[in-house]
Parts: C-alpha cells; sequence; structure tokens
C-alpha cells in the first residue's frame, strides 16, 4: 500500500471518529466514546503511516526528503497534530465531549488536502533554497503552533456559543463523559493551548529566522509571510498581556482566540494564495 | 524607579499604550503586505493611479518598513518595554525579598491549599521530621520561632516572576543586535566570471558605493545540478579566498551553505551565463608509455567561439567553429583542432559531455560547456550572534513565564495541650492544580513518617 492510500483512509477515519463523538453527546451514549477515542488513535496512526510512508517514497525516487515542504504536504501533518493535541486533551481533561468538535479541524484539514485542486500532491524535488535540515525543523515548530492555535480557536467559538446560550451559568465541573467541560475548563484549555502555541510558534519564527540567515544572509526580510507571522505572534502576545495585566477571559480572551486563529489561517493559507513572497513555493 | 511622576513616562509604562503600540504595528505591517515592496515609482502609478502612487511615496509605503515612521513605531515599542520594566520590575523584586516568616497562623488557613495534622509526639521530633522530609523533596529551610508556634517557611523558583521581564529584555537584545548589523554590518553583491578574482563588492543599498574586500576572491567553478523533471536541484559556486597569491581557503557552496572568511559571509544568491563565452576542460593522455612528456596538459581554457585559443603553446591550438545546432548555443559543438603532429581535425561534441580524439601516442579529451559568472550576497553582520542570544534569551524567558512557578510553602507546628497541630500551608502563582498535587505528595510524605504519627485531621 502507498501513502495515498493510507492518507485517504485517514481522512474517512477522522470523519467517522468525529460522527462517532457528536453521536455521543446527542444520544447521550457513553459508551460510544471508547470507539470514538480507538477510531481517533486508529486515523492518528494511519496519518502517521501515510507520512512516513511518503517520506519513503521520496526516497525510493532519489528525493528524499521530509514531507514537509508543500501545501498538501503540511495539510496532512497539520491534521496529524491536531488529532494528536486533541488526544492529550481528552486524556489531560478526561473528557470525550469535545471530541467531534476538535477533530472535525483534522478531518476539514485532511478533506481539504485530499480533494482540492488548486494545489499538486505529488512528490516533487526541492528547490535548492528548500534542502536544508532547518526545513524539518522550521515547519515542524510552526506547526504544532499552528495547531494549538487551532484547538484554542475552535473552542473559542464553542465557548461563545455556550456562553450565549447559558447566559453565563457555570456547571458544576464534569462527571459524566458526555456532559460539558464548564466554561471555566474552556477558557483554562483555552489559555493553556495559546501560551502552548505562543511557545511554538516563537520557535518556529526563530527557526525560520536562523535558517533565512544561513541561506540568504538575512534573518529578517519582512516578507509577506513573514510579517504574517509576526502579525499573528502579536495578536496572541497581546492576548497574553490582556490576561496577565487586565485579568481579561472568559469571553472576551474567546474573541481574541478567535482573532488570532483568523490570523493564523491568513498566515497559513491567505499569504500563499493571496500574496506573493519567498514563502510562494509553499503552495 | 518611580517614573509616575512625569506624566510622559506615565504613558510608556502602562500597558495600555503598549497595547496601542502594538496594535499600530500590526495594523500598519498589513500594509506592507499588501503593497508590493520596494518597486519603482512607475510600477505603483501603473497599479494605483499617478496621484495615490505619488502620495504613497511620500507616506513611505514602497518601501514601508524602513520608513522612519514605521522605525519610530518600533523605536516606541523599545521605550515602552524598558519603562514597563523598569516600573514593574521593582515590585516583583520586593516581592520576591519579602519576608514570609512574619506570616501568621491566620494566613497560612487563608491559602487555598493547606492541610492539616494532629500528633502526639515533642516539638522538637516534629520539627526535625519535617525538615527532612522537605529536605528530601530540596526545599530549602528557614525557621522562625514564635511565642506559640515554630514557622518552617520554603520556597522555590522566586525568581521565576522575572520570566515575563526576561522576554522583554530578550526584545531589546535582538532590537540591539539588529543595530549593530546595521551600523557596522553591510549587505553587498558580487558577480564573479569563472575562473576571475575579485577584489571588490558593491553594496547593495548603493550599487555605485564599491567596497574593497580584505582579500581576493576567485571563482574556480560555477555548476547547475538538475533533477531529471529539468527542475535545478543545486546551484554551487567553488570558491578561494587568496591573500597575495596565496590560497588560504577554498569552499564549494551551495544555497544553504555559505562561505565563511574574514568577518565575511558568501551566499550562493543569482547566476548568469555569459554570452559567447565558454569553458574547455583539455587533457592529455598517454597511449604509449615513452610519452613525450612535453605534450601533456590538464587545463581549463576560456574560450569564445570562431576565436584560435593556444591550449599550450603555438604548436596546439583549438577553435570552437559552432555552438550549437540547438539555436541555444549549447552544443554539439563543433571543434578545430591541431597539435601539429598530423593534419588538423574536425569533431563534434556534445554539451558537457567528454570526447577523446587519439592524436599518435596521445589521446586528447575535450569537455565543453558555457562559461557562468555567479552571483555571490556579501554578508557582513556582526549583529547576528547578538540576535542569536537574543532569540536564546526570549525561548528561555518564555519557559520560564509559562512553566516555571513560584512555589511557596509554610509548616506551622502548634502545641494545643498535649498534642501537636501541624498546618501544611502553601501558594503558587501559576499551575495551581500541580501545586495541589506537590502538597498532597508533600502530606503524604509527612505521614509516612514513622517518627511523627500523624493523623490527618
Amino acid at each position: 500500500m502507498d501513502s495515498a492510500q493510507f492518507l485517504g483512509y485517514t481522512t474517512f477515519i477522522y470523519l467517522a471518529a468525529t460522527i462517532i463523538y457528536v453521536g455521543m453527546v446527542i444520544f447521550k451514549i457513553d459508551r460510544l466514546g471508547l470507539l470514538a477515542t480507538a477510531l481517533t488513535i486508529i486515523g492518528v496512526s494511519a496519518n502517521s503511516i501515510g507520512i512516513i510512508l511518503r517520506w519513503v517514497e521520496s526516497y525510493r525516487q532519489g528525493i528524499g526528503y521530509i514531507p514537509l515542504s508543500n501545501m498538501y504536504e503540511s495539510l496532512v501533518f497539520f491534521a496529524w497534530t491536531i488529532a494528536v493535541t486533541y488526544l492529550v486533551i481528552e486524556r489531560v481533561y478526561k473528557t470525550r465531549y469535545l471530541g467531534g468538535y476538535i477533530l472535525s479541524f483534522a478531518f476539514l484539514a485532511m478533506a481539504y488536502a485530499s480533494f482540492s485542486t488548486e494545489f499538486s500532491k505529488e512528490i516533487k524535488p526541492l528547490l535548492p533554497a528548500l534542502q536544508s535540515n532547518w526545513l524539518a525543523a522550521h515547519v515542524i515548530t510552526c506547526f504544532i503552533g499552528y495547531a494549538a492555535f487551532c484547538v484554542a480557536g475552535g473552542l473559542a467559538i464553542l465557548y461563545l456559543i455556550k456562553a450565549c446560550s447559558t447566559g453565563n451559568i457555570r456547571h458544576k465541573s464534569s462527571v459524566s463523559e458526555t456532559t460539558t467541560p464548564n466554561l471555566e475548563q474552556l477558557d483554562d484549555i483555552i489559555y493553556k493551548m495559546i501560551i502552548f502555541g505562543f511557545l511554538w510558534l516563537t520557535v518556529g519564527i526563530i527557526t525560520g529566522a536562523v535558517w533565512a540567515n544561513s541561506a540568504w544572509g538575512t534573518y529578517w526580510s519582512w516578507d509577506p509571510k513573514e510579517t504574517w507571522s509576526l502579525i499573528t505572534w502579536f495578536v496572541y502576545a497581546l492576548a497574553l498581556h490582556a490576561r496577565y495585566t487586565r485579568g481579561w477571559s472568559g469571553t472576551r480572551m474567546a474573541w481574541v482566540a478567535l482573532a488570532g486563529f483568523l490570523s493564523v489561517i491568513f498566515t497559513y493559507y491567505g499569504v500563499n494564495f493571496l500574496l506573493s513572497g519567498l514563502h510562494s513555493y509553499g503552495g | 524607579m518611580d517614573f509616575k511622576e512625569y506624566s510622559f513616562a506615565k504613558l510608556f509604562a502602562s500597558v495600555r499604550f503598549a497595547i496601542f503600540i502594538i496594535s499600530l504595528i500590526v495594523l500598519t505591517s498589513i500594509i506592507g503586505t499588501i503593497i508590493p515592496q520596494g518597486q519603482s515609482l512607475g510600477f505603483y502609478a501603473a497599479k494605483y493611479g499617478q496621484e495615490n502612487a505619488i502620495i504613497m511615496e511620500i507616506l513611505g509605503f514602497s518601501n514601508m518598513y524602513s520608513s522612519i515612521w514605521f522605525q519610530s513605531l518600533l523605536l516606541i515599542l523599545c521605550n515602552n518595554l524598558v519603562i514597563c520594566s523598569l516600573d514593574r520590575i521593582p515590585q516583583v523584586l520586593s516581592f520576591m525579598k519579602k519576608d514570609n516568616l512574619s506570616a501568621d497562623i491566620a494566613k497560612l488557613m487563608r491559602n487555598k491549599d493547606k492541610i492539616l495534622f494532629t500528633s502526639n509526639k515533642d516539638r522538637q521530633a516534629a520539627e526535625i521530621a519535617v525538615q527532612s522530609v522537605l529536605e528530601q523533596k530540596k526545599w530549602k529551610v528557614q525557621t522562625k520561632r514564635n511565642a506559640d508556634y515554630l514557622l518552617i517557611f520554603s520556597e522555590k523558583h522566586a525568581w521565576s516572576r522575572l520570566g515575563a521581564y526576561v522576554v522583554h529584555v530578550s526584545i531589546l537584545v535582538i532590537f540591539l543586535g539588529a543595530l549593530i548589523g546595521s551600523f557596522f554590518g553591510f549587505k553587498a553583491f558580487v558577480m564573479v566570471p569563472e575562473g576571475e578574482t575579485v577584489i571588490a563588492i558593491s553594496n547593495r543599498n548603493d550599487e555605485q558605493t564599491q567596497i574593497p574586500l580584505p582579500f581576493k576572491l576567485r571563482c574556480d567553478a560555477f555548476d547547475i545540478e538538475y533533477y531529471d523533471s529539468g527542475m535545478p536541484k543545486e546551484y554551487r559556486s567553488d570558491l578561494v579566498a587568496l591573500e597575495g597569491d596565496k590560497e588560504v581557503m577554498k569552499k564549494l557552496i551551495t544555497v544553504n551553505d555559505p562561505f565563511n572568511f574574514s568577518g565575511l559571509t558568501f551566499y550562493q544568491s543569482s547566476y548568469e551565463p555569459m554570452q559567447d563565452q565558454y569553458v574547455v576542460e583539455v587533457s592529455t593522455q598517454s597511449i604509449s608509455k615513452e610519452n613525450n612528456r612535453l605534450n601533456m596538459v590538464n587545463k581549463k581554457i576560456y574560450a569564445e567561439p570562431r576565436k584560435r585559443q593556444a591550449v599550450k603553446d603555438k604548436q596546439m591550438h583549438f577553435e570552437i567553429l559552432e555552438t550549437g545546432a540547438d539555436g541555444h548555443g549549447h552544443g554539439p559543438y563543433k571543434i578545430w583542432f591541431d597539435d601539429e603532429v598530423g593534419e588538423p581535425v574536425q569533431f563534434f561534441a556534445e554539451d558537457k559531455k567528454s570526447v577523446t580524439i587519439e592524436r599518435g601516442e596521445l589521446s586528447y579529451s575535450f569537455k565543453i560547456k558555457q562559461r557562468y559568472a555567479t552571483g555571490l550576497q556579501v554578508v557582513k553582520d556582526p549583529g547576528v550572534w547578538i540576535v542569536y542570544a537574543g532569540f536564546a534569551l526570549m525561548l528561555f524567558g518564555l519557559y520560564v513565564a509559562f512553566f516555571m512557578s513560584h512555589r511557596r510553602l509554610w509548616i506551622a507546628i502548634q502545641e494545643t495541650g498535649a498534642n501537636l497541630t501541624i498546618i501544611l500551608s502553601g501558594s503558587s502563582n501559576k499551575n495551581k492544580a500541580g501545586f495541589s498535587i506537590t502538597l498532597e505528595d508533600i502530606a503524604t510524605r509527612l505521614l509516612n513518617e514513622k517518627t511523627l504519627e500523624l493523623r490527618r485531621m
């Protein structure tokens, strides 16, 4: 079997897991949760195998690079980081309620990677500029950050919906797996995801700067991708300052998390397709 | 330092102002990503109209990130960082130096995390046991004897409260490195034809300014490697640094692997095929043992088409008669050759492919390819290591700010009648859930101390 097959299955496994998680919440059947978690783990495994096989295939074609060099490969890795982040949250917070919600982003990333016609899915040789060990370090760190921000942004939407519908009534902490985590817990996860994402985005920007300096002799050239990643960094820096010094939390923090996520989407996607610059090969 | 007396400093010390400045930087940065940077006035006129182009030129939108107003915004942010930090660090320091042994029982009971025990042992035994448990977990203790109770205090990572300020300082360090780079460094460019030596490079900011090199730089060869698909795989330049006529350092550079020498770094940046210039490699091999040593050659010759070229001496000549039926001048090449051993010959050679011709005792091989000039970006940046130090400091600061917490622990041993009451209490400025677990762990260890015979209340 080849990588494309595994990644194809991954898309549908994530979809199935998403549906089962949602079914568990709607029909309040806790037992479904275990199945959904098992499916998610299988999905992550298929996703990992797909990435590793693609890596092997690129060596077989005599190109040999870690599959993180274009839009397709980055989306596949993005889905992987979201699913893994979700599994960690499920374990730490002992709740499966968020499964359908967060995993749907992993599914969307995979579905977009598989079905979009905007970019090529072929294994293509690397341009001379991309042939560096910094490629893996830069892309992996950035995407861990992006995934954390994606989870924070997704949960922020959930928070806003819940805050609206419950009129800010605070629930007692969850007992059953299908019980919604209360608003405080959601706020806590959003905040932690922002911290986590911020740290990795910082590492991502730094590795990018060091790489640029080793390839071109400039660690910062205000290229649109660089500038947008800095804008994103500033948005989250603002969020953290507002929280630490002004005590922002809850609804206001959720809005900031959402704004940050929009900035991430633009940095990741918008810059590649709407603006031109050093990172245009990312498409 | 108290800045509050000066309203200007007060403004700079406020987080609200910092948030305002950062928001301004964010919004203006967006403009620079939408409007293409560094183009000519004509480009903007064609794209946005004559009048708009002039307004944009005045506002510095064509080179926005180096415009005075944008750089001023960055400078204001730096100022804000300095004043904000100077304004707050004293409070943090005084908190770190606080006398935690002055706490009373009531304060201990106010902490969210507290566990109470009783024991019927005496106070001294309890003190020794408690201290040994804390020291096992690397908590350094301070004690204070009060009239009716003994207070033991210990804290960890008080300095972690400074984490956020380490991040602020790191940003300043990065700016400092960038400033040093822009004042004491330069970016320059040079095209070096294969086989030639340069002694000066031209400044990127001002093409007219030639910067002399402290050594001579020669390019021995430039080469492009292709994938089967025809996409370029690697650009390579063979560079040599010379002092006088002595080769002091050699390196084969590629795009991600530059050449460092005497404070300058040479990056593979571009290339140019040279019009009507070819590199011809000629070498001889002897066929018989008694070869004619005088005629042995192994040379690289830069040749122009339709010009007779001496290989070694007047006796040995060649000429590129035609440069290519392909229409691009990349072979097959038609070559005329004469070594005055026999009659002159004419033969064809494919681009970059070696062709061997036999002439009596010797065989000659010819290899012909396009001659290139390699484009090198030359950078002197004495600030880059300061920038990197800033990066490292930033990551360290973020780690401390996010993941390390100032944890404080108090244990009061109080004699109540014949019994002892032991209060274990503590607080943490971050990761409170993690701290509760730590406190429970200490409680379990205290309960396991045989000499104490503690009971949880």
